[in-house]
């Protein structure tokens, strides 16, 4: 740590980790209705928890990236943070933002598109509150002592993530232009612009870890960075297919999502060639591994289970089952949980001074929580697969359906339960370091 | 064989090709014709003009089983 | 060999660069996977695509084909003589390639504009919607490399090797691409 407001960054990530532990806690919920023991029906319906769960996934990611910002920030810009009194009014204005929401959900107050759900007075305070975070980043940026691509990537992620969500504000009378632009905000984040932010981080974790000269890392992520960003915002054309749009989306569609797993591959392959090229070799094993594991997962769970139910074909039987479900998990996982466990599992130890990289928490926690997800992952696409077959192909009733996918809960309920084993290892690792002290200033001592 | 006999044998092939679609287009065989000879010069471009012919056997043959991979599934598909 | 190359060629090092090779291969895959889910959307409406097909003049196509081998030929020409520390011819070799991007580009316009005072737009039939979406992704890479080629001139006296031959990698791409859609769309249906 080489300024004292990087610290900012912790108090972002440990309110994501709580949130995190309560979006876990909601699956659960949803994970025992769908086995059949829908016991807290009274209190916490269904669409609630479903509301509830995504929208604290949106929630605490976003805090992990602007936690990340936070730190990334003022060593790409070489300055303090601008303003840091006004970085906490803001977190906690968020946080009580986010908080109200989820009080509204289980009120009974929302608007009914799916993540979209939050109240409209409050899309403004989100707006506000986003707009004091790209003021307080942008002007730290802007008066910095030098200019690197990664910091410059990572703010036109943040403020590009901020004008999409605009377009879900806007109220259409037809369905199909309504669609149309519900696509915009989150599906154009996770597809899109929220890749130039994992771009921006994976960058500077790969400089920091392998040692690989920045020139050549910056010069090549950003082009896999940008072809990725392209046909994600292409690819978007595969929601597009039978919602009322002209036919060539159909085309756009398929051929992108064709693009969007290569390109994903080969932005693993980069990590890997980086990680193999470097000759540094920094005593944080565990960051490494988050953030190669991150390339790797991001490909699987975004990639390649993206793809399988993007092409025409098959998402005219898929779209809207669990088939979705199983690709959502394990790409949310693994292109955006990871590197935000990467971004902590990196900076934790030179905020806190202490180096507890390499303890049997933090290795645990990495291969406990990825074999948990991968067999959530294997649940979900059992049920989906099931789903699709008995629903949509052969016509029986949706609730039906839903009776005889109840024992694939089982497994998946299981499997989760392995998964949460693993974050409460890496949570309990996060409460080891303490809190962040400016005793622990210095550059990173690897660099030295 | 120089860059430029490289370049005159294109043109050449791209001749021949057009010349065999314009004068033949009711052939059955036309289609994977056609594409074979747009397959020799897409090998011919990357070996000669992007240098290939010294990068390592898995790039060669990368780009040769890209080649083959296109004009088998062409050849299946087509009409 | 004439130049430096090294005899034993290594895996991670083609000429060119690692990356530029990746980005080649997934580009090609892409636009492979484009082209034959277009045969076989055109096999089952054979008569459409024919008819359609017989709407484009293959003249165009054929003298953009010229223009663009030309154009790769100078490249690799420039190529050849960086190798050989011969900037200057490198430099004019460089502005011949350019010269056939544009021309590339022109007569694109021509053919463009003729389509659409035709009314052959990207909504018209299959047949279009595939000519449009291809040609003009195929564009936009042209219009891309077209900007690598106007940085290595500006460059030229500073660059390193391998971001040149690199650059030229990439303006060769568009010219692979086009060599297989040029006879899938002009020729064949």
């Amino acid at each position: 740590m080489k300024f004292k407001t990087q610290k900012i960054a912790y108090w972002f990530f440990a309110p994501a980790l709580l949130l995190l532990v309560l979006q876990i806690v909601y699956g659960f919920i949803m994970g025992f209705a769908h086995m059949g023991f829908d016991v807290l029906h009274d209190i916490i319906p269904f669409n609630t928890a479903r509301a509830v769960h995504t929208n604290l996934l949106v929630v605490w990611l976003l805090l992990g990236f602007m936690g990340a910002a936070h730190y990334i920030i003022p060593e790409e810009a070489d300055r303090e943070i601008a303003w840091p009194k006004l970085a906490y009014v803001q977190l906690i204005s968020f946080l009580l933002v986010g908080v109200t929401a989820i009080v509204c959900y289980h009120l009974n107050i929302w608007e009914g598109r799916k993540f979209l759900e939050i109240p409209r007075p409050l899309d403004y305070l989100v707006v506000a509150n986003v707009l004091l975070f790209l003021a307080n980043i942008g002007w730290t940026v802007w008066n910095g002592k030098r200019f690197t691509t990664t910091a410059i990537v990572l703010y036109m992620g943040l403020l590009a993530a901020a004008l999409l969500y605009l377009p879900g504000m806007i109220t259409f009378d037809n369905q199909t232009l309504d669609s149309f632009y519900r696509w915009w905000v989150v599906h154009l984040w996770v597809e899109g612009v929220w890749e130039l932010i994992m771009g921006g981080i994976l960058c500077f974790l790969l400089i920091k870890l392998t040692g690989v000269d920045r020139e050549i890392v910056e010069k090549w992520l950003y082009i896999i960075v940008g072809l990725t960003f392209i046909s994600g915002i292409l690819g978007t054309g595969h929601h597009y297919y039978y919602i009322g749009v002209p036919r060539y989306w159909l085309i756009v569609g398929g051929i992108f999502s064709a693009l969007e797993p290569l390109a994903f591959l080969g932005m693993a392959i980069y990590a890997l060639y980086m990680a193999r090229k470097g000759g540094r070799k920094h005593p944080n094993k565990t960051a490494l591994t988050w953030t190669l594991g991150c390339a790797i997962m991001s490909f699987v769970g975004a990639g390649f289970l993206g793809f399988a139910h993007t092409l025409p074909q098959v998402n005219l039987w898929t779209h809207g089952t669990l088939v979705t479900a199983m690709h959502g998990h394990l790409a949310f996982w693994g292109a955006y949980a990871m590197i935000v466990f990467a971004m902590m599992a990196y900076s934790m130890p030179l905020m806190t001074g202490r180096k507890l990289w390499d303890t049997a928490a933090s290795n645990y926690g990495f291969w406990i929580s990825n074999i948990g997800m991968v067999a959530m992952t294997g649940a979900f696409a059992v049920a989906g697969v099931s789903q699709v077959v008995l629903e949509r192909r052969t016509g029986i009733d949706f609730l039906e359906v839903q009776k005889e996918v109840e024992p694939h809960f089982f497994g998946l309920v299981l499997a989760a339960a392995l998964f949460t084993v693993g974050i409460l290892l890496f949570v309990l690792n996060f409460i080891r370091y303490g809190r962040p002290t400016d005793e622990a200033l210095g550059a990173d001592p690897a660099e030295s | 064989m120089n860059h430029l006999a490289t370049y005159l044998f294109l043109l050449a092939l791209t001749a021949v090709s057009v010349f065999v679609a314009e004068r033949f287009p009711q052939l059955d065989l036309l289609p994977p014709a056609v594409m074979a000879l747009a397959t020799i010069k897409f090998l011919l471009v990357a070996f000669r003009f992007m240098e290939m012919r010294r990068g390592h056997l898995i790039w060669k043959a990368c780009l040769v089983g890209f080649a083959t991979l296109f004009l088998a599934f062409l050849v299946v598909a087509s009409p | 060999m004439e130049t430096d190359a090294p005899l034993r060629p290594r895996l991670l090092e083609p000429p060119g660069g690692f990356f530029i090779w990746m980005l080649v291969v997934l580009e090609l895959a892409t636009f492979g996977v484009a082209l034959i889910a277009l045969v076989i959307c055109a096999r089952n409406d054979p008569e459409t695509y024919h008819q359609s097909r017989l709407l484009l003049d293959p003249r165009y196509g054929v003298a953009n084909t010229v223009f663009f081998l030309t154009s790769g030929y100078f490249m690799a020409e420039s190529v050849r003589h960086f190798h050989q520390s011969d900037r200057p011819r490198a430099r004019r070799c460089l502005w011949l390639a350019i010269a056939g991007g544009l021309a590339f580009l022109g007569l694109k316009g021509v053919e463009y504009a003729d389509k659409i005072s035709d009314g052959q737009t990207l909504g018209s039939d299959p047949f279009f919607t595939w000519y449009w979406l291809l040609t003009v992704f195929h564009l936009m890479h042209v219009l891309v490399g077209l900007v690598i080629l106007g940085v290595l001139l500006r460059r030229l006296s500073t660059i390193k090797s391998e971001d040149f031959e690199a650059g030229g990698v990439f303006w060769h791409m568009c010219d692979l691409i086009w060599l297989l859609l040029f006879p899938l769309l002009y020729l064949i249906f």
